[in-house]
C-alpha cells in the first residue's frame, strides 16, 4: 500500500517537473522578444557601427552575492543611475557567498535576455568561468567592489584601489600616533588576494617611519565572532606596548570598534589609536565617541553608479580603451571632525570620475 | 593441522584464556564447550585473527602463523561464523552471502550480479534458507540471518571452518540440517570447530570435545564413550541437576490478558487467546510463524488493524512499550538482545535499571546511585552474571552474560505480565536451568503471568504449562501440559508428539 | 561500493586491537585527554608569554570559552541522542536578529526582546524536532533544510544590517565580571554543572543517554524516544538562542552574521570534549575543557605571533596532539611494559 503511494507520488512529481520545464521553455522567448543568447551575439557582430543602439537592447542587471550593508549603499548609486537615465535595472541579491549560487542565478538572468551585468564576484577567480560564458554570448560585464583575477573577460572593475586605501589608513594612523609606536595589523580573509595587497601597502608605509613597528599581525576572520576574539587576543597579548591598531577589512573594523569600546568602558588606561574601513554603525559610533580615530570611506555609491554608466556606454557602442580596466572609484577618510560632511566629499569624487569616464576609459 | 600452544589472553580485569593448548586435525569436528564467559569466543577469535594472543602461538601445518586481522585468516582459508550476527541489513541475501568475495565476480571491472545470485542461491539451499536471494535482509528473523552467515562461511570453501554458537538461533529442523552439512564437510577433510551450549548437538556431531572453564582448558576428549553428564561435570565441576518443575497452580478464575480477534493485514486473521493469572503460557512454532510478531502487537510496537487486547478484563490502549510498561505493567524480553534488548555501549547498571529509574528516585527526584548499583548487584548475583562489576560495559561481556543482563532488566521491572522471547539463546547449561527456575518462580511464587516464546522444545515443555502452537500466523493448536489436578504432569515424549502433530 | 562493504564487514569482525580501535578509544574517552592537554597548554603558555597571565587576557579567554560552551552544548545535546543539528548557527543568527529587531528597530526593553528571542530559538528547535519525529527522516536532512529556512529568515529580516542600538544594560552579562571571572563563564559553569547533574541523577538525562546509546532498545525499555528526540532538539534551540544572546550582550550590537561559523566549532568542542559521535555519552567537564583548550590554542597562537598564513596548520597540529595525549600515554606505558617483560 505505502509503496504504491510512494511510487504514485514520485510519478506525479516527475510529471509536474516536466510540465514546469516545458512551461518555462515557452515562457522565456515570451519574456524576451530578442532571442536571448545567440541572437544578441549576432546583433553585435552584424551591426557594430550602428550608432546608439535602441535602448531596448540594453538590459542591465546589478548583482550582489548576499545581503550586506555595503550592497545597500551600492544599491543607492544604482537607483540614482535609474533616476538619472530612466533605464530600469534588474537588482538582485543572492542567498550566499558561493560562486555556485552566483553562477546559477546569473545564468538564469542571461537566459531571460539580460545582457549587461554589474557584478560583485563571489569568488575572484571562480567568477571568470561564468564571465567567459556570458561574454561569449555577447553580454558585457563590469565588476564592482572588487576585481576578478586576471585575465578576465570583464571589461572593467570599479572599485577602491585597496593598496592606496591601506596606505592612506596607515598614514592616518601613524599621524594620530604622533609618528612613533607599535602597531597591530588586523587582516581579514587570507583567501582574498587583496589582503596581500593591503598588507604590502601598510608595510610600505610603516617602513618609512623608523620609530614605528608592526608588533603583531592577526588574520583569518570570516565572522564577527572570530574577529572579536582574535582582536581581543592580539590586544591582550600586547596590552603593555600597543599604540595603534589598524584594520583594512570590514569585519575586523567592527571587531576593533567593539573591543576598544569595551576596553575604554571598563577603564582601560592605555591610549590606543585605531583606524578601520567602511561605515558600519558600530564603527561610526566608535569614531563619534573618540574610541577610534577614523575610517576609510569607500565609494559604494560610485561603485553602483559608475559600473552601470560604463555598461550603458558599452551598450551604445563604446569599447574599453586598450589598457583601461581598473576604474579607481576613490575613497574618503572620515574622522570625528567630518562626520557630517564625508558623504558629500565622496559624492563629489563620484561626480569627478563621472565627468572623466568617457575620455579616460572608453573609445568608439 | 591447526595447533594452539600455550595461548594466554587477558582483558582489563579478566584472564579470558590461560595457557590453553589444543590441536585440531583435518576431517575432524571439534567441539568447544564451557560456561558463559569461559573463554570460548576468545579462543576462536584468536584463531581467526580478531584478537592477538598476549602469549603463546598458533601453528598451521607445523608453521607458526601470526594473524593480525580476520583477512589474514581468510587468506589461510580459515573461516568464521561468529556468535554475534554480522550482516549488512540494507543489502540483499545474496550480497550478504557473497560479501567477502565479490571481487571474484568481477568481469571486466563489472560485478556479475547474475552469477552472484545464482551461486548465492546454491549456498542458501545448502543451509536450508528458504528466502529469495534478492530479498533485503533487514526484516529477516534472527535464524534466517544466522543461516546467511553460515552460507557465507561455506561459500568460501574454507579448510578450517570455525562456528561460534551457530545453532543458538536455529530451530530443530534447521539445526539437524546444519549438522548433516557438517558431517559432509568433515568427509571432505574440512576441520570444523564448533562451539555450542547444546550438548546433544555436540554428542551427535563432534569427534572430539574440548572443555574450557574460567579460561583454562580442562581437557580434550574423544566423544566416543562420553556421556552428556560427563561433559557437564567437566564444564561446571559438578553434576547437573535434573529440573522437574512439577505442577503449576494457576489462578484459573482470573484472566490476566485476553486477545480478542486480532487482525493485521497480510498476517494475522482473527487470532484470540487467553492468559490466566499466574500461568506460564508457551508460544511454540517454527521461526517466522508469527510468535514475536504477535508479541509486538501486544506491547504496542506493531499496529493491529482490528481486535482487542484486554488486561484484567479491561480494554487497553497500548501504543508503545512505554504504555505497556507504565500503564499496564507488561514487559517484554526481546529475542534480539544486541539490536533491541541492550545498550551495548552502556554499563550493566544502566541496562538493568533502565526501566526502574523512576522508582529509584529520592524525595527530590534524583536517582540514588547506590540504590541503582545495589539493584544491579543483586540481579547480577542472582543470575550469576560474570563481569568485573556493575559498571562493566555490556558490550564487552560474553554472549551468554549479555543475554542474562537483558533478562535481568525485566526482572528488575517487576511487571505483572511478562512476555519472554527466547530467553536462553546462547546461555550455558547451568544458567539455563537457573533461568527456567526463575521464570517458574515468577509465576508460581509471585503470581506473575508469563508468555514464554521459545523454539527450544525441551525448554517450552519443561517450563510452560499450556502451549499454543503457531504456524503461518495462526494458532493451530493448544497443548495442555499441566496434567489433571492431583496427577503428575504429562511426560516429555507425549507432549512433544502432540505438538508435532499440530505442526505436521 | 562492493569493496567498501567488504571492508566494513571485516572491520566489524575486528572487535579490538589495531589502529582502528586505538582511534576509536581516542574518540570515546577523550575527556580525560582534553583535561590533561588543557592543563599542559595552560602551563606552557604561561611560561612562554608574559601577557598570557594578565587579568585582561584571562578574562578574554574564559569569556570566549564560555560562549563556545553554549555553542557546543547546542550540538552536544542532539549528538547525545544520536542526531545532529546543522541549523544550530542559523538558529543562533535568527535569535540575534530577533533580539536586535526588538531592541533596536522596535526600541523595546530587553525584558521583552530577550524572552522573544529565546522563544524564537526554542521554537526553531521544536520545529526541527517535530519534523524529525513526524517524518522519521534523518536529523541531517531535516536540519540541513531548516538551515536554509532559518538563514533565509535571518537575511530577509535583517537585510544584512547589524542592529547597533542595544541598551547598555543588556551588555552587563556579556562584559562584566565577578572578581575577574566573567559572568558568562560563571553562567556556563553553572549550566554545565546542572547538565552533569541531570545526566547523572535525573531520569530525563538518563533517558536521553539511553536513547542515544540504542534508540530501539531504549524504546523497548519503555522510553518514549520520540519525546526524547523532540526534547533534545528543543534544548538545542534553547542553547543556540542562549549563545546568540550572549554574543549580543558581549558585542553590544546584534550582528546578523552571528552563527555562520558555529557548525565546526560546535562539533569540534563537543566531540573533542568526549561526546560520543554516535550518541549515548556526554561529559560536561570534557566540554568545558575542550572549549577552554580550543580558545587557549587560538589565543596562544596569537600570543606567540605565529605566521598568520600558517596559523590553521598549527591549530590543527596542536589539536591533534592534544586529543592524542591519552593514547600516547597508553602507548608509551604499553611499550615500557613490553620491554620489561621481554627483559625478564
Ligand atoms: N573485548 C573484551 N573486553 C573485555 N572483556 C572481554 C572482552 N571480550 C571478552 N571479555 C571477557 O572475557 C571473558 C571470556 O569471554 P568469551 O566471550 O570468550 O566467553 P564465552 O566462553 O564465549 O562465553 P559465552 O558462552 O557467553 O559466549 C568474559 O569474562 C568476558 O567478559
Ligand atoms: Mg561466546
Amino acid at each position: 500500500m505505502k509503496q504504491q503511494h510512494a511510487r504514485l507520488f514520485s510519478w506525479m512529481m516527475l510529471v509536474s517537473l516536466m510540465m514546469t520545464m516545458i512551461l518555462a521553455a515557452c515562457a522565456v522567448p515570451d519574456a524576451a522578444p530578442v532571442a536571448p543568447v545567440a541572437g544578441d551575439a549576432a546583433a553585435t557582430a552584424a551591426a557594430p557601427a550602428e550608432a546608439a543602439a535602441p535602448a531596448s537592447n540594453f538590459k542591465p542587471v546589478w548583482y550582489a552575492p548576499a545581503p550586506h550593508p555595503y550592497y545597500e549603499d551600492v544599491r543607492k548609486g544604482v537607483e540614482a543611475f535609474e533616476a538619472d537615465t530612466g533605464i530600469a535595472v534588474e537588482k538582485q541579491i543572492g542567498p550566499d557567498w558561493t560562486q555556485d549560487s552566483q553562477n546559477q542565478r546569473m545564468e538564469a538572468l542571461a537566459a531571460q535576455g539580460f545582457n549587461a551585468f554589474s557584478v560583485y564576484p563571489a569568488d575572484a577567480s571562480g567568477a571568470n568561468g561564468l564571465y567567459e560564458e556570458l561574454t561569449a554570448a555577447g553580454a558585457n560585464i563590469v565588476n564592482f567592489g572588487t576585481s576578478t583575477a586576471q585575465p578576465t573577460t570583464a571589461s572593467f572593475a570599479v572599485a577602491t584601489d585597496v593598496k592606496v586605501a591601506a596606505m592612506r589608513a596607515a598614514e592616518e594612523l601613524i599621524a594620530a600616533m604622533g609618528g612613533k609606536g607599535n602597531i597591530i595589523n588586523v587582516l581579514e580573509v587570507l583567501e582574498d588576494p587583496n589582503t596581500a595587497l593591503r598588507k604590502q601597502g601598510i608595510e610600505e608605509v610603516v617602513a618609512k617611519y623608523p620609530d614605528v613597528t608592526i608588533i603583531q599581525e592577526v588574520a583569518g576572520m570570516t565572522s564577527v565572532e572570530t574577529a572579536v576574539q582574535k582582536v581581543g587576543d592580539a590586544l591582550s597579548a600586547n596590552i603593555d606596548k600597543v599604540d595603534g591598531i589598524i584594520a583594512t577589512g570590514y569585519t575586523p573594523s567592527v571587531a576593533i570598534a567593539q573591543v576598544l569600546s569595551e576596553y575604554k568602558e571598563k577603564g582601560g588606561e592605555r591610549v590606543i589609536h585605531a583606524v578601520g574601513i567602511d561605515t558600519d554603525e558600530v564603527v561610526m559610533q566608535a569614531i563619534a565617541n573618540g574610541v577610534m580615530d577614523g575610517t576609510i570611506v569607500q565609494n559604494p555609491y560610485g561603485h553602483g553608479y559608475l559600473s552601470l554608466l560604463l555598461l550603458q556606454y558599452m551598450a551604445e557602442g563604446y569599447k574599453p580603451k586598450a589598457d583601461a580596466y581598473f576604474v579607481d572609484a576613490g575613497f574618503a577618510f572620515a574622522t570625528k571632525d567630518n562626520l557630517e560632511t564625508y558623504s558629500e566629499d565622496i559624492l563629489a569624487v563620484t561626480e569627478q570620475i563621472k565627468a572623466e569616464l568617457l575620455d579616460k576609459y572608453l573609445e568608439k | 593441522m591447526l595447533q594452539i600452544r600455550h595461548v594466554t589472553k587477558s582483558f582489563p580485569g579478566v584472564r579470558a584464556l590461560d595457557d590453553v593448548s589444543v590441536e585440531f586435525a583435518p576431517g575432524e569436528v571439534h567441539a568447544i564447550v564451557g560456561e558463559n564467559g569461559a573463554g570460548k569466543s576468545t579462543l576462536i577469535k584468536i584463531i581467526c585473527g580478531v584478537y592477538t594472543p598476549d602469549d603463546g602461538e598458533v601453528l598451521l601445518n607445523g608453521a607458526r602463523i601470526t594473524l593480525h586481522t580476520y583477512k589474514d585468516a581468510l587468506d589461510r582459508k580459515i573461516n568464521l561464523v561468529s556468535q554475534e550476527i554480522q550482516i549488512i541489513p540494507k543489502s540483499t541475501v545474496a550480497e550478504n552471502i557473497m560479501l567477502d568475495k565479490l571481487d571474484r565476480y568481477l568481469t571486466h571491472g563489472r560485478i556479475d550480479w547474475k552469477r552472484i545470485n545464482q551461486d548465492a542461491a546454491r549456498y542458501a539451499t545448502m543451509v536450508d534458507l528458504a528466502v529469495p536471494v534478492r530479498q533485503i535482509v533487514a526484516t529477516l528473523s534472527a535464524a534466517q540471518k544466522q543461516l546467511i552467515m553460515i552460507a557465507r562461511a561455506l561459500s568460501s570453501d574454507a579448510r578450517i571452518l570455525v562456528m561460534d554458537e551457530p545453532t543458538s538461533a536455529l530451530t530443530r529442523h534447521e539445526t539437524e540440517n546444519l549438522l548433516a552439512l557438517l558431517r559432509r564437510l568433515k568427509a571432505e577433510g574440512v576441520t570444523v570447530l564448533f562451539v555450542s551450549h547444546k550438548l546433544e548437538e555436540v554428542l551427535a556431531v563432534a569427534d572430539k570435545v574440548s572443555v574450557l572453564r574460567d579460561g583454562c582448558l580442562i581437557g580434550t576428549r574423544p566423544i566416543a564413550g562420553l556421556t552428556k553428564a560427563q561433559i557437564v561435570q567437566m564444564m561446571i565441576g559438578r553434576d547437573a541437576r535434573t529440573l522437574d518443575l512439577g505442577r503449576l497452580k494457576v489462578d484459573a478464575g482470573h484472566v490476566a490478558l485476553e486477545a480478542r480477534s486480532i487482525c493485521q493485514a497480510g498476517r494475522f486473521h482473527d487470532v484470540s487467546f487467553v492468559l490466566q493469572r499466574g500461568e506460564i503460557l508457551g508460544f511454540y512454532g517454527l521461526v517466522g510463524s508469527g510468535r514475536t510478531e504477535l508479541a509486538q502487537i501486544l506491547i504496542g510496537e506493531a499496529r493491529k488493524d482490528s481486535g482487542e487486547v484486554l488486561i484484567n478484563d479491561k480494554p487497553t490502549h497500548i501504543h508503545s512499550m512505554a504504555d505497556s510498561l507504565f500503564k499496564y505493567r507488561m514487559g517484554y524480553v526481546s529475542e534480539n538482545r544486541k539490536e533491541k534488548g541492550l545498550i551495548l555501549s552502556a554499563s550493566i547498571k544502566t541496562n538493568v535499571a533502565i526501566t526502574i529509574w523512576n522508582r529509584l528516585r529520592d524525595r527530590l527526584g534524583s536517582i540514588q546511585l547506590a540504590a541503582e548499583t545495589t539493584a544491579a548487584r543483586k540481579l547480577m548475583h542472582a543470575l550469576e552474571i560474570r563481569a568485573t562489576g556493575p559498571s562493566q560495559v555490556v558490550g564487552s561481556l560474553s554472549g551468554g552474560n549479555q543475554q542474562k543482563v537483558s533478562i535481568a532488566k525485566w526482572l528488575a521491572a517487576q511487571c505483572d505480565i511478562l512476555i519472554i522471547d527466547e530467553p536462553t539463546i546462547g546461555v550455558d547449561i547451568g544458567a539455563k536451568e537457573y533461568i527456567h527456575q526463575l521464570i517458574w518462580n515468577l509465576a508460581s511464587r509471585e503470581g506473575k503471568s508469563i508468555i514464554l516464546i521459545s523454539s527450544d522444545m525441551p525448554e517450552i515443555i519443561n517450563v510452560a504449562r499450556r502451549i499454543l502452537v503457531f504456524k503461518d500466523f495462526k494458532i493451530v493448536g493448544e497443548v495442555r501440559n499441566n496434567g489433571e489436578e492431583g496427577a503428575p504432569v504429562r511426560g516429555y515424549e507425549e507432549v512433544s508428539q502432540e505438538i508435532g502433530q499440530y505442526l505436521a | 561500493m562492493a569493496q567498501s562493504k567488504v571492508e566494513h564487514s571485516v572491520r566489524q569482525d575486528r572487535e579490538a586491537g589495531g589502529i582502528g580501535s586505538a582511534l576509536r578509544s581516542v574518540f570515546r574517552r577523550s575527556d580525560t585527554s582534553v583535561v590533561i592537554a588543557t592543563v599542559i597548554l595552560f602551563v606552557l603558555f604561561s611560561f612562554s608569554n608574559t601577557s598570557f597571565l594578565t587579568p585582561f587576557n584571562l578574562f578574554n579567554v574564559s569569556r570566549t570559552a564560555a560562549l563556545y560552551v553554549f555553542v557546543a552544548l547546542g550540538q552536544a545535546i542532539v549528538i547525545v541522542t544520536g542526531g545532529m543539528n546543522l541549523s544550530l548557527g542559523a538558529i543562533g543568527g535568527l535569535t540575534v536578529v530577533v533580539a536586535g529587531w526588538c531592541m533596536d528597530t522596535m526600541g523595546w526593553s530587553p525584558w521583552i526582546g530577550v524572552p522573544l528571542a529565546m522563544l524564537t530559538g526554542t521554537l526553531c528547535g521544536m520545529f526541527n524536532g517535530f519534523i524529525i519525529i513526524k517524518s522519521k527522516l534523518n536529523s541531517f536532512i531535516v536540519t540541513l533544510a531548516s538551515l536554509f529556512i532559518f538563514t533565509g529568515l535571518v537575511q530577509g529580516i535583517s537585510q544584512g544590517f547589524p542592529y547597533s542600538n542595544i541598551p547598555r544594560d543588556f551588555t552587563i552579562l556579556g562584559r562584566n565580571d565577578f572578581l575577574g571571572v566573567p559572568y558568562v563563564f560563571l553562567f556556563a559553569v553553572a549550566v554545565l554543572t546542572a547538565l552533569a547533574y541531570v545526566f547523572k541523577f535525573r531520569v530525563v538525562g538518563r533517558r536521553i543517554l539511553a536513547t542515544g546509546g540504542n534508540l530501539e532498545a531504549a524504546r523497548l525499555s519503555g522510553i518514549r524516544t520520540d519525546n526524547i528526540v523532540f526534547l533534545s532538539h528543543t534544548l538545542s534551540g534553547v542553547f543556540a538562542a542562549t549563545a546568540g544572546l550572549l554574543w549580543v550582550s558581549r558585542m553590544g550590537s546584534a550582528q546578523p552574521s552571528t552563527g555562520t561559523d558555529w557548525l565546526i566549532i560546535s562539533f569540534a568542542v563537543a566531540i573533542i570534549g568526549g561526546t560520543a559521535l554516535n550518541g549515548g555519552e556526554f561529559s560536561a567537564l570534557g566540554i568545558l575543557a575542550s572549549a577552554i583548550m580550543l580558545t587557549l590554542i587560538k589565543n596562544g597562537l596569537i600570543m606567540l605571533n605565529v605566521n598568520v598564513y600558517f596559523e590553521q596548520t598549527f591549530l590543527g597540529v596542536i589539536v591533534l596532539l592534544a586529543v592524542s595525549v591519552e593514547s600516547i600515554r597508553v602507548a608509551l606505558s604499553n611499550r615500557t611494559k613490553r620491554t620489561k617483560t621481554d627483559a625478564s
